[in-house]
């Protein structure tokens, strides 16, 4: 399999840009854009000349004017900044017909076709620029790396470089990450933490055990240090059938206005995370599909780094079709297909009053698994077998079934009604020796019981001795069986008869096994 | 308490009108963790109460058939964390209680030194603990156990193994005071058991009856 390439288009800056377009200010015009937060109007960007001045992104208003006086400032309009990039977008469309969209101002690709058509990657980047020039957008910068992630930085790590694209290969995408520092994972709360804790760089964060990461910070360290490592977030996963990925609604009649369309888009994806995460799913990439009753049609994968949550899905919506503005009648269709699916870990599943989250259960098993190795921690999934030890497979916690959740209830009904022909029926014993204890079933006279061809018994079992008992030697107070079983009767040099018997001593009952013509103690009935 | 008339000691079989009202029906209380209608009945809230201890014991066997039947009676999804001391639990048997296994974790090779803090680290997680004593504990531990577990808002099962015993108070004891099996009756079957178990809380000890 081929590593995956991708890239990243970055036009730095794109609400001042799209601010600048909107409102025709003259270019050598200074301009901040501020956004209302919870912590009143804050700096959401400005101009070089006015950073220069020293306007930082998350400054106050007032602050901010009080740096730069003579420049503009606006307020933030996202439908704005969504419609001014759809000429990027069009123009990024000539290079691949796939383009992933997150926010105005950054478009991914997959980088591999592409490169290869265009002449190589750097070329690729250069006729990609070029082509963003051509519509009238001076600034705007390209990364490709072995991940989005490293992608993204490759492209901002151009502001320090003469040429305005970075191709960061795969076997040196550690080295490219060692030096940035952890604000660039862009969770704020969690780079914060790391820098107390003396983690000041992406490198000095790949450095640390995985186990200990995810023991101290759960899901978020987990994906931090993917990140930091240059892995990609969490592979697909692809247990839901293709039907259940899908959902669409039909208008009649059609409608002109945006508001109804993004509503049902909200309601459509609600419908379609549900039904995910009542797999334990989530999704990265969601493509939204529009059509209107002319047959003109607008498709966007939407995709990030996070799953994606319905109220943002709503506003991606809203952009898409903002920045459409070139449909001649109304929208007759909304479909959403869910691209990517992911597991939902270190998210709550479902409202049980009784559900732990997942998170939690994965810290106490990354405790454990540091303790006592990684088959300390284990779960029991049902197979096929004759026999109780063969019925069952501990396998470690958090070890991938591959299509475990979606097969799972059907596997394990065929199990329960369609019993293995010569398995052993009946309650199970509730211990089994992890090996089996040696053992000898004695008639009355001391000999060895024997179980014939057909059945026959030569002897009646009387005494059964083990190390297992305190006093070696116990008298049975009562059996069943015994009970063959042809072990590879298909080939007469392995052959062997497997005999099994239900004994009852003063201290318990117990499985016994009799192969080859020596017994063993298999479990109890405790 | 309702109404339910504990006659001492009684045999259970099938739950009364009366207790399915009262156990399963809409007055049941979040701090209460249903464990089916056979064990609600005779347990003193009419289930596992979140933050308690029970103490499960058996003279001879039977302790893990008991604490099956309880796992097995849970609501689904309850994630249930099991220490398996002696690592030799049947996920066969498992299976045919009903205990959910999607939401079950067994932890084995557990040095006995580390017994608290691996009990403590799964009350962490877990909604019900069930945990195998088979060394002694100290008074000290099994108190900050306690703590945890009324904290975390989780169940602790204690199964007491051999001689080991669980050295302070517990909410309620459940005792197998016989296992009984029936071998031989069907040819083509193994034998079932049938259980006889003492539930002493507060007030007057209730017996249950548990049957393959």
């Amino acid at each position: 399999m081929h590593a995956q390439r991708l890239g990243m288009v970055w036009c730095p800056d794109w609400p001042v840009v799209a601010a600048r377009a909107a409102r025709k200010l003259a270019e050598g015009q200074p301009i901040i854009v501020v956004e209302s937060t919870r912590r009143g109007m804050r700096v959401r960007a400005a101009c070089t000349q006015a950073r220069r001045l020293g306007v930082c992104r998350g400054m106050r208003r007032r602050e901010a004017e009080a740096f730069a006086p003579m420049a503009s400032v606006v307020e933030v309009n996202l439908e704005e900044e969504a419609r001014a990039f759809e000429r990027v977008v069009r123009a990024l469309e000539h290079f691949t017909p796939r383009l992933d969209y997150e926010e105005p101002g950054w478009v991914g690709f997959l980088a591999r076709g592409p490169a290869r058509y265009f002449g190589g990657e750097q070329s690729l980047a250069e006729q990609m620029i070029a082509a963003v020039h051509a519509v009238g957008i001076p600034e705007v910068r390209v990364g490709i790396a072995a991940t989005r992630f490293v992608a993204r930085l490759a492209a901002r790590s151009t502001t320090h470089r003469p040429e305005p694209w970075r191709v960061v290969d795969s076997e040196a995408t550690a080295s490219f990450l060692a030096e940035w520092p952890v604000d660039a994972l862009e969770d704020t709360a969690l780079s914060s933490v790391f820098a107390r804790l003396g983690i000041t760089t992406l490198g000095a964060l790949a450095a640390l055990d995985l186990g200990d990461v995810v023991a101290r910070f759960g899901a978020a360290g987990e994906r931090a240090h993917a990140l930091a490592t240059g892995k990609s977030l969490a592979p697909p996963h692809l247990s839901p059938s293709p039907e259940e990925l899908e959902v669409r609604y039909e208008f009649e009649p059609a409608v002109q206005a945006i508001e109804p369309v993004t509503f049902v888009v909200k309601r459509l994806a609600d419908t379609l995370l549900d039904r995910l995460a009542q797999r334990g799913c989530a999704s990265t990439a969601i493509v939204l599909h529009v059509e209107t009753e002319h047959g003109e049609v607008t498709e966007r994968c939407w995709r990030r780094d996070l799953p994606w949550r319905s109220p943002d899905l709503a506003t991606r919506a809203h952009w898409q079709l903002e920045g459409w503005g070139q449909a001649t009648a109304g929208v007759s269709m909304v479909r959403l297909v869910a691209e990517e699916v992911v597991d939902a870990r270190g998210r709550q599943l479902m409202v049980w009053a009784d559900e732990r989250s997942r998170e939690q259960v994965d810290r106490a098993v990354a405790r454990l698994v540091g303790w006592f190795g990684p088959d300390a921690a284990v779960q029991a999934e049902l197979q096929g077998g004759r026999t109780p030890q063969e019925q069952v497979a501990w396998i470690p916690y958090g070890t991938s079934r591959v299509g475990a959740r979606a097969a799972g209830e059907r596997s394990v009904s065929r199990a329960e009604r369609a019993p293995w022909p010569g398995s052993l029926r009946g309650p199970a014993p509730t211990r089994l020796f992890p090996t089996p204890v040696a053992a000898e079933l004695l008639s009355e006279d001391g000999t060895p019981v024997q179980v014939g061809g057909r059945g026959a018994l030569r002897g009646i079992p009387e005494l059964l001795r083990s190390a297992l008992f305190s006093t070696r030697t116990e008298e049975i107070l009562g059996w069943a069986g015994p009970w063959a079983q042809e072990l590879r009767w298909w080939d007469r040099s392995v052959w062997a008869r497997q005999v099994w018997w239900q004994i009852r001593v003063s201290d318990g009952v117990y499985l016994v096994r009799q192969l080859r013509g020596s017994a063993q103690l298999v479990g109890t009935w405790d | 308490m309702v109404s339910v008339s504990p006659v001492s000691p009684t045999s259970v079989g099938i739950p009364t009108t009366d207790v399915v009202a009262l156990g399963v029906g809409p007055l049941r209380n979040a701090n209460i963790l249903s464990a089916g209608p056979v064990f609600d009945e005779v347990l003193p809230d009419g289930g596992l109460r979140r933050g308690s201890i029970l103490v499960l014991e058996a003279a001879h066997a039977g302790a893990t058939t008991m604490a099956l039947s309880l796992l097995g009676g849970l609501p689904e999804h309850t994630w249930v964390g099991w220490l398996d001391a002696e690592h030799t639990l049947s996920g066969t048997a498992l299976a045919e209680h009903g205990v959910d296994l999607e939401h079950l974790l067994v932890v084995r090779g557990v040095p006995s030194g580390m017994w608290a803090k691996t009990v403590s680290t799964l009350l962490d997680a877990m909604s019900v603990v069930v945990a195998e004593l088979a060394g002694r504990l100290s008074d000290g531990d099994a108190r900050r156990l306690a703590a945890r577990a009324r904290e975390r808002g989780a169940v602790l099962l204690i199964m007491e193994r051999g001689r080991a015993r669980w050295p302070v108070e517990a909410s309620v004891r459940c005792a197998v005071e016989s296992m009984s099996m029936a071998l031989g009756v069907n040819d083509a079957e193994l034998g079932g058991y049938s259980c006889r178990v003492k539930v002493s809380a507060r007030g007057i000890p209730k017996v249950l009856q548990l049957v393959s």
